[in-house]
């Protein structure tokens, strides 16, 4: 069995995306794994990756409540080829977000699950992670996030059986007000950092 | 007069008619393709307001806090936007603050600007799509609340959609 794990940040380097894939990774045991970059490049490019793939796993962030542009596009120009590429292949997606609530994560999910309607492929299972700042605070699995390193766990176990599971969407054992207390501190921090005084942060143009 | 800046993926010939519209209506094609979104969060922690890279994207978000509406038209693509529309509006965030407020008890962003113009949406190509029409109505919704629009309208047009038919 070979598995598609397609980071689609658009980042460079760290990002969210990148650490929940590679936390799935650790629990797809014996099996071929397949990493490919989306956060350029187009849709020529994922087909040639994903061939032969039984599960394409896609990590992305949400952006203005929907799929980031990269991955759409991407998506767009592999719809109609993808379906022989990877004839078998189950459609899972990991999305992530900015803000505390997992199921804003919903929209993208149900834009994932058309694009493999209209690809001709299966769903296999969507997860909306909320609080996507946090994944690089603990190892997933420990303190704030146990709840996501235990459904990581249930998700590859879904992939390697080649099952289809009900989307589900997550928040952080961490409580919101303490998440959004940090996100604060840590905008005015990077803004301090690159020289901004507090109210230039508010600035309207 | 109502100022609007229109953002579309209308191909060419059907584009050229929203031109000749009226002084107080400002066009945004989305095509060619503006840069995507990077995700390096420039626009608000180093030239708040403004994204850092320098393409025409930028116009579009200096235009938005001036306008009485925004509208969007955009080929229904997997229950929300076209990859060009989209790569538009994912250069905008600037638009509003990096912080959050709690609004029907969700964590929404905090506005740069006092009030935000009203949001109409028109999706062509919708035929035969009508799970895809529920969600890009919930899309509108949820992009109404991070945007800070108390009023968005939304369309269908099963084909194309006629000129005649935004600019009411
Ligand atoms: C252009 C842009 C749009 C975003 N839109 C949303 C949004 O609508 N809702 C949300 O909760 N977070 C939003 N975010 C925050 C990202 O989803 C969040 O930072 C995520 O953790 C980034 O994941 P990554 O590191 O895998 O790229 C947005 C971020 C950017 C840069």
């Amino acid at each position: 069995m070979k598995i598609a794990l397609i980071n689609a940040s658009p980042k460079r380097g760290d990002s969210a995306s990148r650490t929940l894939l590679q936390a799935l990774e650790k629990c797809l045991h014996d099996t071929e794994i397949i990493w490919h970059d989306s956060a350029s490049g187009d849709g020529e490019e994922l087909l040639r990756a994903v061939g032969g793939c039984s599960a394409l796993v896609f990590a992305f962030p949400l952006y203005v409540d929907g799929i980031p542009a990269n991955l759409l596009r991407q998506l767009e120009q592999a719809c109609p080829s993808v379906a022989q590429a990877a004839p078998e292949a189950k459609v899972y997606a990991l999305v992530n977000n900015g803000f505390y609530d997992g199921c804003q994560n919903a929209l993208a999910l149900e834009m994932m699950q058309y694009f493999t309607q209209e690809a001709g492929l299966t769903w296999g299972q969507g997860i909306g992670v909320g609080a996507g700042g946090m994944m690089q605070s603990a190892p997933i699995g420990k303190g704030p996030l146990t709840r996501l390193g235990k459904t990581m766990d249930v998700l590859a176990d879904t992939i390697l059986q080649r099952r289809s599971a009900e989307n589900i969407t997550i928040a952080p054992n961490f409580p919101r007000f303490l998440y959004i207390q940090a996100a604060h501190m840590g905008w005015r921090l990077q803004a301090k950092n690159n020289g901004l005084k507090k109210s230039e942060l508010y600035k309207r143009y | 007069m109502v100022k609007r800046l229109i953002l579309h993926d209308l191909p060419p010939q059907m584009a050229d008619k929203l031109y000749t519209y009226d002084k107080d209506t400002t066009v945004f094609y989305a095509y060619p393709a503006v840069r995507h979104c990077v995700g390096c969060f420039g626009c608000w922690i180093k030239t708040p307001g403004q994204c850092v890279v320098t393409d025409r994207a930028r116009e579009f978000c200096d235009m938005m806090p001036r306008q009485d509406e925004v509208i969007i038209i955009s080929k229904l693509t997997f229950g929300g936007l076209s990859p060009d529309v989209k790569a538009v509006l994912d250069r905008s965030i600037g638009y509003m603050l990096p912080f959050f407020r709690i609004i029907n008890g969700e964590m929404h962003h905090m506005q740069r600007f006092a009030s935000s113009p009203a949001l109409t949406y028109h999706f062509y190509q919708t035929a035969g799509k009508s799970a895809q029409k529920e969600t890009a109505q919930k899309l509108a919704a949820a992009n109404a609340l991070n945007f800070g629009s108390s009023k968005v309208i939304v369309r269908f047009h099963e084909d194309d959609v006629l000129i005649s038919e935004v600019l009411l």
